[in-house]
């Protein structure tokens, strides 16, 4: 009895403990989780102290690295060569954003299986596959090849590597960020390969602007001169960031214009039902930004603006910090993960920078010669192609493995994609799949002291192409559309092309054919993602591009004289909403007010005063959203799914289709264009608009009643969400904004950091805030700290003084890296 | 007395232990504690039990105000609990189940050593 007794309670307690430390179905070890001592108490920051000691002895360093943290944890980071700078950048980063600069680049390499296994439906491995058949690690490879083939940027890149790793190996176990222990990993050393694949996820989200397949399977569908007049991307009324020069534009170059459509004319399938196309780059995300000179300012020197408008996250996608070494002094924004300042300032400039979204990406049919996929067709011949061979490993499953078919363009993406006409195959050409050095801008642009070394630093940056805003204590301003372009017949990009029939790109538009404005008459420059510009510019351009945004800046940068930067963080803040200002009186016409029952007139009235402005309280913004979707799903109910309403994603297009944009929509509207859409599917009557738009908004009216608040902050209900969509580390806001409104906060997506500079007396002093905070841990109150003045349009301070003794004193805490 | 006593020691050394080894290394010394200190079950019970209710809720609760209950409560929002008290009574109660049990075993253990000779002295 008393040996069973025993036996059982020693079992008993064995068993407890094993269960404790097994992760069963995904969920944490709870034992390793909840025990105070190392599971995630320990993780609760002590709000009092920094999260790092104050003195840490550094093998690796040539001198001794001063970082000063101020209130928002700001580091300043005070080397006395590069060499130590970056290694302590690497470390500093690492020490605050460990697990997002990992998770992102294992998501980029397509290794997110391995970590949290198959997923619902296997959504991980096929989320995998997606990334490595597109490419990205092929990307990574081609840029570390450049990395490690030049002396400079390889010890650059290696000294920001060694500093990752340094804080790595210091870490205990527990101590580890609390999304480790959660998902239960741990972190792999880092590498320049993964600063690569970093900046390749950054290339994937941002020239993902290309519908080559759904175009052409529409033009295949309706032919071609439908497609041209309801997806027409010109109008008189488009401001390009680059106005015709009076010149016009010189073209030197004689064009190839024979392309052949051959979708129109040959093998395009009728494809009602292609499989599922991968994502694009979400519409929602753009950014703006401007200048002007001091001949527009109240001081006399120039100001400068910069907000890129990304999906908001946690841990933020920014992290601020200023860097110093001798001749070095700047301070910004950097992608943890990658060394220098993105997008900042130094002692003599200021840049910023916006999405150009021109569409570098093309899409080609490969025919193989048989089912061994060795040979596909090649003109009248056939070219042998390669094969990488990928196996990934799925956590608590067996491998999977894919072989990708590599061709003369690039790598075949789709394969085996299901059309009515029988399978096919599309190859992908990608710029991102390009060598470039991009971090060489960042590198001069961070040393830059004039509009020469700006340009000098330019000439390195080929993928994701930007617009780089640029001011000078000098006085000067300048903007350039800076990336590495191929030359495109017409309509390359637009459709998808033969593989057998195109050579890879070989000519890119030359440099100094790239459009760009240097202290323009007009004192200004600005970009908000729209067209660069009109269509005589000597080159094709194609892509996804904003049209409303950019309108209300340049309305208000046109007038204004006098200019401080409170002008410009008003401007930032705007919520005027020119897609209202435009569409709704166009909408209202349609409705007859007299027929309207009394709560129809009640809210028609209501929005025929609205002052289009998208503000946290506002109604009328609600109302016409839903007004907006409602007409627009109606109106292109053949190509958006309708499950998919709620207003935050008109652009939910059935696979395979895309139905014009908004703007294009109502365009096609207010000229009263006919066109066989308008009627709606399955219904035995012909529709018109003003059958749509009453029904439309009949609908909203019948909606109001079961929303919780016609505000349309609460209506909206921005989402800050955690990277590993962790509900308990996001959060949500009610903010005015919008896309399509200067102030872009979405649904999903905004402003992810507001940057302000004032070249006043020749001496630049910087104003930003980002809805995040510096530290990734959910247990720190640095994780969110700044959300709420994001939220408000309350900027901060941006101190990057020269002289270290400002940072000797109370408000700062000092980390001594010393070297050993 | 010797309960209090016991869990006292309990205490003292799985603070100590915990700091450097292994979170369920705290069974070991309620093991070993209960096996040399006490002889009955009800005794080793209590005395595992709420040596390490006591020691994990203060710990959880101390760690938890340092850091402004933050993490408290979005892991409360995560597990999901939904109440910061909760959850460190939670934690609590599981180090108290852990205890108990490790301490039980030790005294169980004791007994068994025992056993044999009492038989003898019995016979």
């Amino acid at each position: 009895m008393n040996k069973f007794r025993f036996i059982l309670t020693f079992l008993l307690t064995i068993c407890l403990i094993i269960t404790l430390n097994l992760r069963i179905d995904g969920k944490p070890a709870f034992g390793e989780l909840l025990n105070p001592f190392s599971g995630f108490y320990n993780l609760g920051e002590d709000n009092k102290d920094l999260h790092l000691p104050s003195q840490l002895l550094i093998e690796e360093l040539e001198g001794d690295v001063n970082i000063y943290f101020d209130e928002r944890r700001i580091p300043h980071i005070f080397a006395r060569n590069e060499q130590d700078l970056y290694f302590a950048q690497g470390y500093v980063v690492a020490s605050l954003r460990l697990w997002q600069m990992e998770f992102q680049v294992l998501a980029a390499e397509g290794r997110i299986a391995e970590l949290l296994g198959p997923g619902k439906d296997d959504k991980f491995v096929k989320f995998d596959k997606k990334q490595r058949r597109l490419g990205l690690k092929l990307g990574a490879q081609n840029k570390l090849l450049v990395i490690e083939a030049d002396p400079f940027s390889k010890n650059l890149m290696n000294q920001f590597t060694a500093g990752v790793n340094a804080y790595m190996n210091s870490v205990k176990k527990k101590d580890l960020p609390i999304e480790y222990q959660l998902m239960g990993y741990a972190p792999e050393p880092w590498s320049s390969y993964k600063t690569a694949l970093l900046l390749m996820n950054m290339s994937n989200v941002l020239t993902s602007t290309e519908y080559d397949i759904e175009n052409s399977n529409f033009a295949h569908k309706y032919g071609k001169s439908l497609f041209d007049s309801l997806f027409n991307d010109y109008s008189d009324q488009l401001e390009p960031i680059f106005p015709t020069p009076k010149k016009g534009w010189e073209a030197s170059f004689e064009k190839d214009t024979a392309l052949e459509i051959m979708n129109l004319q040959v093998n395009t399938a009728n494809v009602e039902d292609l499989g599922a196309l991968y994502e694009k780059s979400d519409v929602q995300i753009g950014s703006n930004n401007w200048a002007v000179s001091g001949a527009k300012t109240a001081s006399g020197y120039p100001l400068l603006a910069n907000d890129p408008h990304l999906k908001l996250s946690f841990p933020s996608v920014w992290l601020e910090m200023h860097l110093n070494a001798p001749n070095l002094n700047t301070y910004g924004v950097v992608f943890p993960g990658a060394p220098g300042i993105i997008i900042g300032f130094n002692d003599h400039i200021g840049w910023g920078v916006t999405n150009a979204g021109r569409d570098v990406k093309d899409w080609y049919s490969i025919e193989y010669k048989d089912a061994s996929k060795d040979f596909y067709k090649w003109q009248d011949t056939w070219r042998a192609t390669t094969k990488i061979y990928e196996e990934f490993a799925v956590k608590g499953g067996n491998p999977v493995y894919d072989t990708i078919i590599m061709t003369h363009l690039g790598p075949v993406v789709y394969e085996d994609f299901q059309t009515q006409d029988g399978p096919k195959n599309f190859a992908l050409q990608w710029m991102a799949h390009q060598d470039g050095q991009e971090y060489m801008t960042f590198y001069l642009l961070n040393r830059a002291k004039n509009f020469e070394d700006y340009l000098e630093a330019l000439q390195y940056y080929e993928c994701p192409a930007q617009n780089f805003v640029f001011a000078c204590v000098d006085g000067d301003i300048a903007l350039r559309q800076q990336g590495k372009f191929p030359i495109l017949d017409d309509n390359q990009g637009v459709f998808y092309m033969d593989g057998s029939k195109k050579e890879a790109w070989s000519d890119y538009i030359p440099q100094d054919k790239i459009p760009m404005m240097h202290n323009p008459d007009r004192e200004y420059v600005y970009s908000a993602n729209q067209h660069v510009a009109d269509s005589t510019y000597p080159f094709f351009t194609n892509g996804v591009f904003e049209y409303y945004r950019n309108r209300v800046i340049n309305k208000k940068l046109k007038a204004m004289h006098q200019v401080t930067k409170e002008d410009f963080k008003a401007l930032q803040f705007n919520e005027y909403n020119l897609m209202a200002e435009e569409a709704l009186p166009l909408l209202l016409s349609y409705l007859d007010r007299d027929s309207l029952d009394e709560k129809g007139q009640k809210i028609f009235d209501v929005l025929s005063k609205w002052d289009y402005i998208n503000d946290v309280d506002s109604k009328e913004a609600t109302y016409f959203q839903l007004f907006n979707d409602g007409y627009y799903t109606s109106l292109w109910d053949e190509f958006v799914e309708t499950e998919v309403l709620g207003g935050w994603d008109p652009y939910k297009w059935k696979d395979g289709w895309k139905a014009p944009n908004e703007y294009q929509t109502y365009r096609l509207l207010a000229d009263s264009v006919e066109h066989q859409f308008i009627d709606k599917e399955g219904t035995h009557v012909l529709e018109t608009s003003g059958e749509l738009i009453q029904g439309a908004f009949d609908d909203v009216v019948n909606q109001l009643d079961d929303l919780e608040s016609t505000d349309w902050g609460k209506y909206k209900n921005t989402l800050i969400e955690h990277l590993g969509m962790i509900p308990a580390f996001s959060a949500n806001l009610d903010i005015g904004g919008n896309y399509k409104i200067v102030n872009a906060s979405g649904k999903f997506h905004g402003p992810s950091w507001r940057m302000i500079l004032d070249f006043d007396g020749g001496k630049i002093k910087g104003y930003g805030v980002y809805p995040g905070g510096q530290s990734g841990n959910p247990g720190s109150k640095y994780y969110d700290n700044m959300v709420r003045e994001w939220a408000n349009g309350e900027y901060h301070e941006l101190i990057n003084s020269n002289d270290q003794s400002m940072y000797q004193h109370g408000n700062f805490k000092t980390v001594r890296l010393k070297k050993q | 007395m010797k309960t209090i006593f016991a869990l006292i020691f309990m205490l003292i050394l799985g603070t100590t232990v915990s700091l450097f080894l292994p979170w369920w290394t705290i069974a070991v010394v309620c093991f070993i504690v209960a096996m040399f200190c006490l002889d009955n079950s009800r005794d080793a019970a209590i005395a595992g039990f709420f040596s390490v209710f006591i020691l994990w809720g203060l710990v959880a609760l101390f760690k938890s105000y340092q850091n402004d209950f933050i993490l408290l409560s979005r892991m409360a929002e995560l597990l999901p609990i939904h109440d910061e008290l909760s959850l460190i009574l939670s934690t609590a109660f599981l180090g108290g189940i852990i205890g108990m049990l490790g301490s039980l075993s030790g005294v169980f253990l004791r007994c068994l050593n025992k056993k044999p000779r009492k038989e003898k002295y019995h016979t």
